[in-house]
């Protein structure tokens, strides 16, 4: 059987029980049909969740999580500046190198008067 | 011979006669005292000093020099408009030390040294024992201003150029901007900036070579970019 076939035989199957289901069952599904709400917009469900409850617990554990980051990152620091504080002194760097760099400019390397 | 080609041939060989007579050298010694002493009058200059490295661009950097007898003020300016100038006001050496260092380490001999900047000089070649031509200084004939300096590796390839393209000889120079303030540590050669220290080493930079002094046993040693003559004098120091 193609599927042409098996769609009109679904089709006459359903026919069959709509013909054959009581009148009361036909009735209630009608009633639930009419009462039926529409589902709520995306943007009706987001405000609803910024009413709610649950959106303080959120917006308290995102707060949280950043000062936690905060401090994590924090740390490390710290306690590489107390290491230096109790040893003594070993590195000091007093110039960037990278601004003595910066004085030196490409030359032709030509031996001569012009600059 | 006919007449023509006589007088031909006496013309010629009478040229060398009427050329004016060469120079005589200096002594090598007698420069390099009136290099290291320096004008006796104050004067404005523009050194380009140039570094050669290896399989690299060459680079070079422009130095302002204003200079009374006996202190230099060199502004290096930055090559980026952001970075700032670095100054060094510095108080000459001794002539005298100065020679008997050059002449522990090296061999003098004078030439002719053409025009630099618009000046008649003598050349210096200083070689190592070795025989190897480690620098090479041009004079100003009248005022014995060292005018360029090149140094060179063990293979003979250039190192390094320093070389006045402008001078204002004599020039006003304000005395208050060659005021220098007391410097601690150890001499080091122009251009060079203490960098950072590491245990019982410390290292300085001009930003493309570099060196480092180590306290071994309680002396002093130095290693880097250096040719001899500036490491003696650094060591000289160090020990001070």
């Amino acid at each position: 059987m193609n599927e042409d076939g098996e769609a009109r035989l679904a089709k006459a199957a359903m026919k069959s029980l709509l013909v054959s289901a009581p009148e009361s069952l036909k009735a209630d599904l009608k009633r639930r049909v009419r009462n039926r709400k529409p589902a709520p917009s995306i943007w009706e469900g987001r405000f609803a969740f910024g009413q709610s409850f649950w959106a303080y617990g959120a917006g308290g554990a995102f707060a949280a999580a950043a000062i936690g980051i905060l401090i994590l990152r924090a740390v490390p620091e710290r306690r590489i500046a107390t290491e230096a504080a109790k040893r003594p002194a070993r590195r000091i760097e007093i110039v960037v190198p990278q601004t003595l760099q910066d004085l030196w400019a490409d030359d032709d390397g030509e031996d001569n008067d012009e600059i | 011979m006919t007449r023509f080609k006589l007088a031909v041939f006496l013309a010629l060989t009478s040229v060398p006669l009427q050329a004016k007579p060469r120079a005589p050298l200096p002594d090598a010694g007698a420069l390099v005292l009136k290099a290291l002493a320096g004008p006796s009058t104050g004067y404005a200059a523009v050194e380009r000093v140039q570094v050669f490295l290896p399989g690299k661009k060459p680079k070079a950097i422009k130095v302002n020099i204003t200079a009374l007898p006996g202190r230099v003020r060199r502004e290096v300016l930055p090559s980026k408009k952001k970075a700032a100038p670095l100054i060094q006001v510095r108080d000459r050496e001794k002539a005298p030390a100065g020679l008997s260092r050059l002449r522990a380490l090296y061999d003098l001999t004078v030439s002719t040294g053409g025009v630099v900047a618009k000046r008649k000089t003598w050349k210096i070649e200083l070689r190592l024992k070795s025989g190897a031509l480690r620098r090479a200084l041009w004079m100003d004939r009248d005022s014995g201003l060292l005018m360029k300096r090149e140094t060179y590796r063990d293979d003979g390839s250039l190192v390094r150029r320093e070389r006045l393209v402008q001078l204002a000889l004599p020039a006003p120079v304000d005395p208050a901007s060659l005021k220098t303030e007391a410097s601690s540590g150890p001499w080091m050669p122009d251009g060079f900036v203490f960098t950072g220290e590491n245990g019982a080493t410390r290292r300085y930079s001009n930003g493309l070579e570099s060196y480092e002094i180590r306290l071994v046993d309680g002396k002093a040693a130095v290693s880097g970019d250096l040719a001899e003559d500036d490491a003696s004098r650094i060591l000289e120091s160090a020990s001070k």
